[in-house]
């Protein structure tokens, strides 16, 4: 029961990756990663 | 030094090798920020090669008729299925900064029951306010990391704002003292508390914590060979009753417990049958 269930989320976190990546999300992380964020300096408001 | 201790050194560098840039008042801005970084490690720190995943999940969250974000929670959920909180224990670089503070002094004082519930609140709410709370236009903003997130502050907004002070310096208001204000309150209580942060507040830890009880590696308890002499319980920095709580979603895996448990009963293995072995004072 334990090894299923642990099998089937690590297969399903793969298998979201893959989805991810095929629908662009390295590129939205490489934007949003690449820009100085005021917000998250406390600076933006 | 320990093993852990040189673990968490190496992880911190590995996720922040630019360290030139905290003097140029820049960030590293090439192709490897599309890649997310297991721990909480904010992307506009100087030094930074990766993103922060709850950074970057926030963001995904708050864009208008945004998709939901495979490749960010599919990193999380594989990550968190691997290992759990191990992450937290033995990777994250604000962990390890609030472990240095800890050395600080011997008295620890104990969480008060029930704050440690804090953090899955934090979590729902970083997860539904992006999405919910919006502007005009429709967008949504990365509020964890606005109102609260503790290591933003320290590793992007104090070295970015010391090295870009003319140019910064008219942006701070209300919230930047806010933020400066809960920092200083983690750090000092760092002191005299283990790992607050971690265990009161942050979304990640209670994230991956989530995932202990199921994560291809955890700890696995022999009762056969327990001599029941609560060592691992006197011992556990974050006050688990062990042996039983020994895959609880607030055990950070420092594995202090498996390292002195005197009779071997608690193992640090995979779901196979290979052992990662122990190394108890008796063994040594």
């Amino acid at each position: 029961m334990g090894k299923k269930v642990t099998f089937i989320i690590l297969a399903a976190g793969l298998l979201m990756i893959a989805w991810g990546l095929w629908e662009g999300g390295f590129q939205q992380v490489n934007q949003i990663g690449s820009v100085i964020c005021l917000e998250c300096m406390g600076l933006g408001g | 030094m320990s093993k852990r201790l040189t673990t968490q050194l190496i992880a911190a560098l590995v996720a922040n090798p630019f360290l030139l840039n905290f003097f140029r008042g820049n960030i590293y801005q090439g192709n490897l920020k599309g890649i997310c970084v297991p721990v909480l490690n904010c992307y506009s720190c100087p030094a930074a090669v990766g993103s922060c995943p709850l950074g970057a999940l926030q963001n995904a969250l708050a864009a208008p008729f945004t998709r939901i974000p495979f490749y960010v929670g599919g990193f999380m959920i594989l990550v968190g299925a691997v290992a759990g909180r191990w992450i937290c224990g033995w990777l994250c670089p604000f962990g390890l900064i609030q472990d240095l503070l800890g050395r600080l002094s011997k008295i620890k004082k104990k969480l008060p029951y029930g704050v440690t519930r804090a953090k899955y609140l934090v979590l729902a709410l970083l997860v539904v306010l992006p999405i919910i709370w919006v502007n005009e236009a429709g967008f949504g903003a990365p509020y964890f990391c606005q109102y609260l997130c503790p290591q933003g502050t320290l590793s992007a907004g104090l070295p970015l704002l010391a090295s870009n002070y003319a140019s910064l310096s008219p942006l701070i208001g209300v919230i930047f003292w806010i933020k400066l204000f809960i920092l200083g309150i983690i750090l000092l209580g760092s002191v005299f508390i283990y790992r607050p942060f971690c265990r009161t507040l942050c979304p990640l830890g209670a994230f991956y914590g989530l995932f202990n009880k199921i994560s291809l590696f955890r700890l696995h308890y022999d009762k056969s060979n327990c001599k029941n002499c609560k060592r691992c319980s006197r011992i556990c920095p974050v006050d688990l009753n062990l042996p039983q709580e020994s895959n609880s979603a607030e055990c950070i895996r420092c594995l202090k417990c498996r390292d002195n448990c005197p009779s071997g009963s608690l193992t640090w293995k995979t779901e196979f049958k290979s052992s990662l072995p122990k190394s108890s004072p008796e063994n040594t």
